[in-house]
């Protein structure tokens, strides 16, 4: 099982406890959880709206692919440790992340 | 004023469909959308993906089911409002609706059928301090008439196709041109990338590259920016205008308070009909919510048919509606 932390936009906060399954992507998740990810594009990494910040395990994902490095680009309110949820897979890399959902534009 | 029977809010595949649905029913249609183009985030944002799950088809790009509902629905002769965002639905005595779009644009229609996706695209706003107050004085988030600028100073920021095109575009009209980039590369067309390279090259623009705007300046108008490059060095620019182009992200909008009932930033219906608790307005598509609810573009042209058979009692409240079958009546000229 992995263990992840979500932080909401109002603040609060849940311990998720996930079976690995690198076909289901974390944007599934947290929709599956009820999250407000609107993930309008559907995990194409088009339309930026599953966008998350990784406060922990940043550096345990895989490298981003160009068309989430583009999308991430242009979007105003990009961190750091910015990444698409839709782009993450629910595998051994997002075990003990903690993440906080970024859709400032709602 | 315009006249029509429906009012479709939101010309994306599943109003687009709504047309045709109520065509076979004699109802004339009339839509509205936000964007300037028809086919919603399918040529929004996805045009060139392409679609698996649309019955009759193994693959479909976006963009080219858009063109083919267009010319599917073309008999029934729509007409269309694009470009303007609808703020104001006012139910008459006659039961009928009244629709304002913030343009000004009147329309009046017997039924409205809400297809709006997940709302109105609208500008994504970057996080800055005294951004609002700057709001059409000095801040514009896209640009209506580039002749506001002619002789102006400008800064654009963004690093797809559309700060790409205006940078282009605005370097022969601004006095002065900025371009304002997060990082080196651009995820614009090549080509357009490469003009402004060149401008940049001539002294048409100034391109500040891995570089954010970081503070807004002024006192009743913008008149200055401050740009902060990655090593944290800041410079102060003057301008007029600053010009944010980070593209488009949808929401709810006004579709919020137009007195329907809404759960999780979409519309509850009735599935008997996709009706809502205001009479005379649907909601079909992804706007829409209800126990089952699955947001699938087939889901939505369900949902479309069924609404039309509604509405059709609503519109011809003497008539009897019998369903058509394509097959035995056919089409043309049925509009």
């Amino acid at each position: 099982m992995l263990k992840i932390t979500v932080n909401d936009t109002d603040g609060s906060s849940k311990e998720l406890e996930l079976e690995v399954s690198p076909s289901t992507s974390l944007m599934e998740v947290l929709v599956e959880n009820e999250f407000d990810v609107p993930a309008i594009c559907g995990g194409m990494a088009s339309c930026g709206t599953c966008h998350v910040e990784f406060v922990k395990g940043f550096d345990k994902l895989p490298a981003k692919a160009e068309n989430e490095e583009f999308m991430l680009d242009s979007l105003p309110n990009l961190v750091d440790h910015s990444r698409l949820s839709c782009q993450c897979k629910v595998d051994e890399s997002l075990d003990g992340a903690e993440i906080k959902i970024l859709n400032d534009s709602f | 004023m315009i006249q029509t029977d429906i009012c479709i809010v939101g010309a994306g595949p599943v109003g687009l469909f709504a047309v045709f649905e109520a065509g076979l029913l004699k109802m004339k249609c009339h839509l509205v959308d936000v964007l300037p183009q028809v086919g919603g985030q399918l040529t929004e944002i996805y045009p060139k993906k392409p679609i698996y799950d649309i019955p009759g088809y193994p693959s479909v790009l976006a963009g080219d089911l858009i063109k083919n509902l267009e010319e599917q629905i073309a008999p029934f002769n729509p007409s269309y409002t694009l470009g303007e965002k609808l703020t104001e639905v006012e139910k008459l005595e006659d039961g009928s609706f009244r629709l304002t779009t913030e343009d000004g644009t009147e329309i009046s229609a017997k039924v409205v059928v809400i297809a709006g996706g997940l709302g109105s695209f609208e500008p994504r706003k970057p996080g800055l301090d005294r951004l609002l107050e700057f709001e059409k004085k000095g801040v514009d988030y896209m640009v209506k008439d580039p002749e506001k600028y002619r002789g102006k100073k400008v800064v654009i920021a963004g690093g797809g196709d559309s700060a790409l095109d205006w940078a282009v575009y605005l370097a022969d009209v601004a006095s002065e041109l900025a371009l304002i980039h997060r990082r080196t590369e651009f995820r614009g067309a090549p080509d357009t990338a490469q003009k402004v390279i060149n401008l940049a090259e001539a002294g048409k623009m100034d391109l500040f590259l891995e570089s954010q705007v970081s503070s807004l300046e002024g006192d009743d108008h913008l008149s200055a920016i401050k740009i902060k490059n990655k090593a944290g060095e800041e410079v102060l620019r003057e301008t007029d205008y600053f010009i944010p182009l980070f593209g488009l992200s949808p929401k709810l909008g006004p579709i919020a308070e137009w007195g329907l009932d809404i759960d999780k930033r979409a519309v509850a219906v009735d599935t008997r009909d996709y009706s809502t608790n205001v009479e005379g307005i649907y909601a079909i598509g992804d706007i829409n919510t209800y126990p089952g609810k699955l947001k699938l573009i087939l889901c939505g042209f369900h949902e479309a048919a069924l609404m039309a058979h509604s509405a059709a009692k609503i519109i011809y409240p003497d008539k009897k509606t019998t369903l058509k079958y394509t097959t035995v009546t056919g089409v043309e000229g049925l509009g």
